[in-house]
């Protein structure tokens, strides 16, 4: 295929090579997009358990459909995609519903640091704002985490299947709305 | 302080991720609503870095590897049932052109051949004299 080493190959290349059974192709395309949408489903369940099983099913659902994908060149909006109605479905059926921002926490590994009240009063800040943007509107709400994931706007709009602008006023909209709930706490 | 047009652009550009002109720089420093906007932003977004785990990572990997393992065994099989189909296509060919000579009326011995130079002869005499016919009753019409 090329000189240069799969890490340095684009996602329809990757995508390509794996289908023609190279399976370290993938590798690179796993590596490549894992912590975003980790990221991004993480916050947006809300609970590290149900937000795994998303995780999974979102890549056993894209390994499915791979062969199926044309628009490659977007994968990471297409694993949102996938990620978010998984992640909607899980909702409606195990009703698993935004919990006590403290409940997460009882489950996540406290860093140790050479200032730990000042690590665990950003983490419970941090489970507030979370907590605070689950009861945003759906739109707004993907938007916020998708975009606190590190994906950039362009990836969001896909994902979204709407343009750029709205894409922005969503999180206009949701910053807005977050200035107002956590006034008090910021 | 009053929020002013170059507010709404700030935010617009902090919200965007867009870099801040000078003119926008220095309008924050001065500006009481743009600098504690930006520092609520960075506030809300800033976000712990996550791991995913181990066992989740192998389980997806390895589901994408056998996926390309059982691909390359129907490919395997596929292409071992075409070749072995192409193997017979050229046996069969190889038994027909073979055998299927027997069901014709080849040539085989001398006396085959003798017998056939005869049928030959005689074909070629009965020719002539039909030729010498024609030529004959040509003639006649002539007259």
């Amino acid at each position: 295929m090329k000189n240069e080493t799969p890490e340095n190959w684009t996602d329809r290349e990757l995508i390509a090579e794996y289908l023609s059974g190279n399976a370290s192709a993938f590798d690179a395309l796993y590596a490549r997009y894992k912590l975003p949408l980790y990221s991004f489903l993480n916050r947006y369940v809300g609970n590290q358990a149900a937000a795994d099983d998303v995780f999974q099913q979102t890549w056993m659902r894209a390994l499915k459909n791979l062969g199926k994908y044309e628009n490659q060149d977007k994968f990471l909006s297409w694993l949102c995609r996938i990620g978010r109605n998984l992640a909607l479905d899980s909702f409606r059926k195990a009703k698993v519903k935004a919990e006590s921002p403290f409940e997460d926490g009882a489950e996540n590994e406290i860093p140790v640091s050479a200032e730990p009240w000042r690590e665990i009063a950003d983490r419970e800040l941090e489970q507030a704002v979370d907590q605070a943007a689950r009861a945003l509107p759906e739109e707004q709400k993907q938007v916020f985490f998708m975009r606190k994931a590190g994906i950039a706007f362009k990836e969001i709009a896909a994902a979204q299947n709407c343009s750029l602008n709205t894409a922005l006023g969503r999180m206009n909209y949701a910053v807005k709305t977050l200035r107002n709930k956590l006034r008090a706490v910021l | 302080m009053k929020k002013t047009n170059l507010c709404e652009v700030v935010e617009n550009a902090v919200i965007s991720g867009t870099p801040l002109t000078r003119e926008m720089e220095a309008h924050v420093e001065q500006c009481g609503t743009c600098s504690a906007f930006r520092s609520f932003y960075a506030k809300i977004m800033t976000a712990a870095p996550l791991e995913v785990p181990g066992s989740l990572s192998e389980n997806i990997l390895s589901e994408a590897r056998a996926r390309t393992d059982s691909k390359r065994r129907f490919r395997l099989i596929v292409k071992f049932a075409l070749s072995a189909a192409a193997s017979v296509i050229v046996c069969a060919g190889i038994l027909v052109m073979t055998f299927g000579e027997s069901s014709g009326h080849p040539v085989k011995t001398k006396k085959d051949l003798s017998a056939w130079n005869q049928d030959y002869d005689e074909s070629l005499l009965n020719l002539s004299c039909e030729v010498g016919y024609v030529n004959t009753v040509s003639q006649s019409i002539d007259i």
